[in-house]
């Protein structure tokens, strides 16, 4: 007679390690969050990391608190607003700012935030806080609207590069050679297009340009 | 092939992905046709700006350049506007931190010395000093640049 089996405990679902925050409430943000989620989300998935996507009303700071604090997050990628030292959700809610969040959201964390500016002054405090490396831009990503998907690709190299489980040293590598690539592509049809992506080049900080935004030797995986 | 592919870390997880051959080629990028029209410098002596034609043509006009560093403001802001003039006024470059903003407005910021205007003399002129790297190392051209101009573009610099 065979033992009874005991009843399995409930066990907590697994956390996705991908934590993804996207604005999409004007404009410009629109573009990006259809971008990402045709182009970055897919490409994350089928590397087969989970992500948790707070996206459009669900880019507020109330829903990213939670959810950003489980075990088991390793990287926030987020796209919307920002400024020197704040990033921003749906409809300007306040998720990150100097001062107004906890250590433990970032803490051992790679953060991503394709917004203006928050490399000045978030990304070095964010790295302060805990995180492993942040990859921002010191002041506003610009793009050409005749070839956003351009800019757009280049920006979500970042996110890609990651997922493959590169170092913060290699994506910087592949990064700027996409950058790169592209700049001289664009120069060949439209300048102005080519010197805007350069700019966006430039603004670009990563922990190769500058030791204040973490540790180059980590990885996703 | 498969051995070289898995030596080489980015090609064994994906193909990058750029627009086509040309970026990774050797041969130099033959610059969009408008580029030629754009001031690029401005000279010392008369104050007057350099087209980036001019200065292929004439490559001894590199001498004769004031430093975009050594301008102020007020001209810089010239020299970006003139530059943005020669672009069609469709033009719409999209900026997360606002909206959209036209050749005219982005013209108007430029003049009113407003942040995002001086991002913009930043975007030109750092644009302006790849273009003459890449000029000078033969790895851009113009459409219309013969082979002798090019070489003494590169070696006057």
């Amino acid at each position: 007679m065979p033992k009874p089996r005991k009843p399995l405990k409930p066990q907590p679902a697994p956390t996705n390690p991908v934590l993804a925050i996207d604005s999409s409430w004007d404009g410009t943000t629109k573009k990006v969050f259809l971008y990402r989620q045709e182009h970055v989300y897919p490409y994350i998935s089928k590397r087969r990391l989970g992500i948790t996507n707070l996206s459009e009303t669900m880019a507020r700071r109330c829903f990213f608190e939670a959810e950003v604090q489980r075990a088991g997050v390793k990287l926030i990628t987020g796209m919307g607003h920002g400024d020197y030292d704040q990033f921003t959700g749906h409809l300007g809610d306040v998720i990150w700012e100097i001062g107004k969040y906890r250590a433990n959201e970032v803490k051992n964390k790679i953060v991503h935030l394709l917004s203006c500016r928050t490399a000045s002054k978030l990304g070095p405090d964010i790295v302060v806080n805990g995180a492993l490396a942040f990859f921002g831009y010191l002041e506003d990503f610009v793009f050409h609207v005749d070839h956003e998907s351009v800019f757009f690709q280049c920006a979500s190299e970042i996110d890609l590069a990651l997922a493959d489980g590169l170092s913060v040293s290699d994506v910087h590598t592949r990064v700027k050679d996409v950058f790169e690539s592209n700049i001289d592509e664009l120069a060949g049809l439209d300048g102005q297009a080519a010197a805007l992506l350069n700019a966006n080049l430039q603004y670009l900080c990563t922990p190769v340009v500058d030791g204040r935004f973490g540790d180059r030797s980590v990885a996703l995986r | 092939m498969i051995r070289k592919r898995l030596r080489n870390g980015h090609a064994s997880q994906r193909k990058v992905k750029v627009l086509s051959k040309a970026a990774t080629a050797r041969s130099p990028i033959v610059l969009a046709e408008r580029e030629a029209s754009k001031p690029i410098g401005v000279r010392s002596d008369t104050g007057a700006f350099v087209t980036l034609g001019e200065y292929v043509t004439e490559p001894r006009l590199a001498a004769r350049m004031a430093s975009l560093s050594s301008l102020g403001y007020e001209r810089l802001a010239e020299f970006t506007v003139a530059r943005l003039e020669k672009e069609p006024s469709e033009l719409r470059v999209g900026i997360l931190g606002r909206d959209e903003l036209s050749r005219d407005e982005i013209i108007s910021e430029v003049r009113q010395g407003s942040a995002i205007g001086k991002q913009f003399v930043q975007i030109e002129r750092a644009w302006v000093e790849r273009l003459k790297e890449k000029l000078s190392r033969g790895e851009y051209k113009l459409r219309a640049q013969a082979p002798e101009a090019s070489k003494a573009s590169a070696s006057s610099h």
